[in-house]
């Protein structure tokens, strides 16, 4: 591949976001776009992102996990319920080492048992569905105290996702865990043949991906005042966009460091939902235009294969 | 006395790989390992390279006892290895592949130094004479070949007290090994030793001091190269005396008129340009030329797998647009790269062979496990697949067996054009035999080969007609006869 055709790569997806961003502005000039709306548009891109970061790690190694969410859920019960009786302390220990437990739990389940990740995955998941509703004690939510809520609202949310970015950054583009990751992710046999002790490396996969969880747990709980139990799989769900940034990132990773491919595509996903919103479209029919602008912009990343040499 | 390995074991199931082996190496000597597929070379040198753990034995090394329980602890230790199969890896540059395991040396404070890194590979590759490889490169970007010279140079790097070489050459072309035997040389010229798996024994008689000879698991001897000849040699691999003459002896042999593949004017920039031919039936149409020269590429593109590709592809008066209409026309492709492009070797060899026919084993859409291992145990026999069960998952056999899948695979469903790339890469003598007395027997009856083949004697032996493949562009073309030499093919190609 030449140096023009990564340049115009590079420069695809912050180009695609400008015209989504202008599409939308020329559509609904009042309501789309407003400072208002682009601050929120931005901190929900940057907490997201924190998720991005745990799932990141643990899909570029081929391990789907989807209990991220139900992760985040309980780590956020936990440290509200913690700050009752601790404080800050309770909040942020709590909610850091209850996403750091279950992320090792997840690790101990889906390396050591010989059961499809995606089986044990959905039974973690309703395991800690189960115990979510257990946490909110037939409450609908469990509501932090307003004291704490400063966690989630600018300007503290957005330095605490930065710090998570850069963090994650720096992991995946300049440490020997972010290279073993990758190396583990293209050929598990031949890098445990090099003395990489893939195991190991997966389960700081996992524990990274709990760190992750339990801050955007607690962020989360601050940001929007409560957490409510989950149920039926809904867990799942709050991965989705945090999982599309992922794929994209990994597909992108050739071009640029792939955390910043990661907030850059989620905040393209987040454009869009909001975007579709201003313009009276239903959710389920945004899911659909997201999906399908996804596949376009992670199709156009991957087309440069067939100029690649493939001997 | 440089290493020891005595009484080596190693079983797989109820196969006996290694079977109580004792092997003893001199410093400063170049050891070939002999022996055919399946006669446990791989097995030994993997042992001794920490990937697989010695069910009995022990080993020795600078006269200490010597147990490795990894690859890297084998390379700290001073044993490196290049294997067979390609083993850089994609998604990680050229530099990252080179100094896997060797963080430390550029990272400060848990940062990998990437400019460091950069520059020292640079230096390491421009040394090995490597200029066109880049470190800051995706190591997918380069070629097989290319992959390979990465391999080597990660290997000398760490100036191992004991090199292994396991069957690298048949990825080379003559420029690669001569960098591996360079490679060789020089490890020998330190004091150190080489253990050396090739199945071209002209190579093994030219390049090193002695031989091990292995068969089906045990050690038949070892003997000085002075003296022996190849002839000697292949007598002791397989036990029993082997005829030299296991290509084609027919000479003038009338080849029908009918085309039934024609070539017009395929192009791939920057691989091939202007590839013409026709193929008859009953006709084997050799590929010959440097590695390099683009007729790996175009006997691709004539499957439909290359990208970027102009030109036509007419079978039988067809035009073709894709794989599926290929394979619609009883088309099939061995290639060079067998483990990554010609079989799945994580399914079973059973799977592997009936992929290309289900539809004949189901024609209802169903079939049972039973009708799929019977139908694979034939066709494996037919060609005497060394296999525990048709159960066993495909990338575990070795080098010639796994080749004799991806036959069966194409021979099971009835193919009529065989586009073979390296037919015989990596396979021993007994082996060959067996594929070459095969494609004598698709030619008579009926059947359509183009062979792709680094190999002069290959084409020379087996071909009716050879195409000589230089800078992309076929250079010449030559008809098959009793007077043809490698030198003939030799100043067509360069």
């Amino acid at each position: 591949m030449n140096k023009e055709t990564k340049q115009i790569r590079v420069v695809l997806p912050f180009a695609a976001i400008a015209v989504v961003f202008v599409l939308f502005k020329i559509l609904q000039p009042e309501r789309f776009g407003t400072m208002n709306s682009i601050s929120i548009l931005l901190q929900q891109t940057l907490m997201q992102s924190i998720l991005g970061c745990g799932l990141y790690f643990l899909n570029e190694m081929g391990i789907f996990d989807m209990t991220l969410g139900a992760n985040m859920i309980i780590s956020a019960m936990a440290g509200c319920w913690l700050s009752t009786r601790f404080g800050w302390a309770g909040l942020i220990l709590g909610g850091l080492l209850t996403g750091m437990v279950i992320g090792m739990i997840g690790s101990q389940f889906m390396t050591r048992l010989e059961i499809n990740p995606m089986i044990i995955s959905v039974g973690l998941i309703i395991i800690y569905e189960a115990i979510s509703t257990i946490l909110t004690q037939g409450a609908y939510a469990l509501q932090v105290e307003e004291r704490y809520r400063v966690l989630g609202k600018a300007p503290v949310n957005v330095i605490v996702s930065l710090l998570i970015l850069l963090l994650s950054a720096v992991l995946a583009g300049r440490t020997k865990f972010g290279l073993y990751v990758n190396a583990i992710g293209s050929n598990a046999q031949v890098a445990e043949s090099m003395g990489i002790r893939v195991q190991r490396y997966k389960s700081y996969a996992f524990l990274y991906g709990g760190i992750c969880a339990g801050i955007m747990g607690i962020v989360n709980i601050c940001y929007s005042n409560s957490m409510g139990a989950a149920s039926g799989l809904s867990s799942a769900a709050s991965i989705f966009t945090p999982l599309m940034a992922c794929l994209f990132a990994g597909a992108y990773k050739r071009y640029m460091n792939p955390i910043l491919a990661l907030v850059l595509g989620s905040l393209f996903m987040n454009l869009i939902a909001n975007g579709l919103l201003t313009n009276g479209l239903e959710s389920s029919l945004q899911n659909v235009v997201i999906g399908i602008m996804l596949l376009i912009l992670v199709h156009s990343s991957s087309n440069s294969r067939q100029y690649d040499v493939t001997k | 006395m440089l290493a020891r390995f005595e009484h080596m074991k190693k079983y797989f199931g109820a196969t006996r790989a290694v079977d109580d082996i004792s092997v003893e190496i001199g410093a400063g000597e170049i050891r070939a390992i002999v022996g055919e597929n399946g006669s446990g070379k791989s097995t030994l040198l993997s042992m001794i390279a920490g990937i697989l753990e010695p069910d009995g034995g022990e080993m020795f090394l600078d006269g200490q006892a010597y147990r490795p329980s990894s690859q890297a602890e084998a390379n700290r230790l001073g044993v490196s290895m290049i294997v067979q199969e390609i083993s850089t890896l994609p998604g990680l540059t050229v530099a990252e592949n080179i100094m896997l395991g060797r963080e430390r040396e550029y990272t400060v404070f848990g940062i990998r130094n990437l400019r460091q890194l950069n520059r020292m590979v640079k230096e390491k590759l421009e040394r090995a004479g490597l200029m066109e490889i880049q470190p800051d490169r995706d190591a997918a970007a380069y070629s097989l070949e290319q992959r390979k010279l990465i391999e080597l140079v990660r290997a000398a790097d760490v100036e191992p007290k004991i090199l292994m070489v396991d069957e690298t050459t048949t990825a080379l072309s003559q420029t690669g090994r001569e960098e591996l035997y360079k490679l060789m040389r020089n490890t020998k010229a330190r004091g150190s030793s080489v253990l050396f798996i090739s199945h071209d024994l002209k190579e093994v008689l030219s390049v090193c001091d002695s031989v091990t000879v292995m068969r089906d698991g045990v050690l038949i001897d070892t003997v000085p190269t002075e003296g022996m000849t190849e002839e000697g040699l292949k007598n002791m691999m397989v036990g029993r005396e082997l005829s030299g003459h296991y290509y084609r002896e027919d000479y003038g042999t009338p080849i029908s008129d009918e085309v039934v593949l024609e070539v017009k004017d395929l192009n791939c920039p920057g691989r091939f340009q202007n590839v013409n031919f026709q193929l008859h039936r009953g006709e084997i149409l050799g590929f010959g030329g440097l590695s390099e020269a683009g007729m790996h590429e175009a006997a691709r593109a004539v499957y439909g797998m290359e990208y970027d590709v102009s030109g036509d592809v007419v079978i039988n008066g067809e035009k073709m647009h894709s794989v599926k209409d290929r394979l619609a026309k009883k088309v099939g492709y061995i290639s060079k790269n067998r483990d990554m492009e010609s079989l799945f070797n994580q399914a079973s060899i059973r799977d592997n062979i009936c992929i290309t026919c289900f539809d004949k084993l189901a024609p209802k859409g169903v079939v049972t496990r039973r009708r799929m291992t019977r139908f694979a145990k034939e066709q494996a026999g037919l060609l005497q697949v060394k296999m525990r069960d048709t159960g066993q998952p495909a990338g575990t056999l070795s080098g010639g067996n796994k080749q004799k899948v991806a036959l069966s695979k194409w021979l099971a469903c009835d193919t009529e054009i065989f586009i073979m790339d390296s037919p015989t890469r990596g396979i021993d003598v007994g082996v060959k035999a067996v594929i070459y007395g095969l494609m004598e027997e698709l030619k008579n009856s009926g059947k359509s080969m183009i062979i792709v083949s680094e190999e002069l004697l290959e084409l020379i032996g087996m071909a009716d007609r050879i195409l000589i493949f230089k800078n992309g562009e076929i250079s010449g073309e030559i008809e098959r006869n009793k007077d043809l030499t490698e030198e003939h093919l030799v100043q067509r190609m360069i």
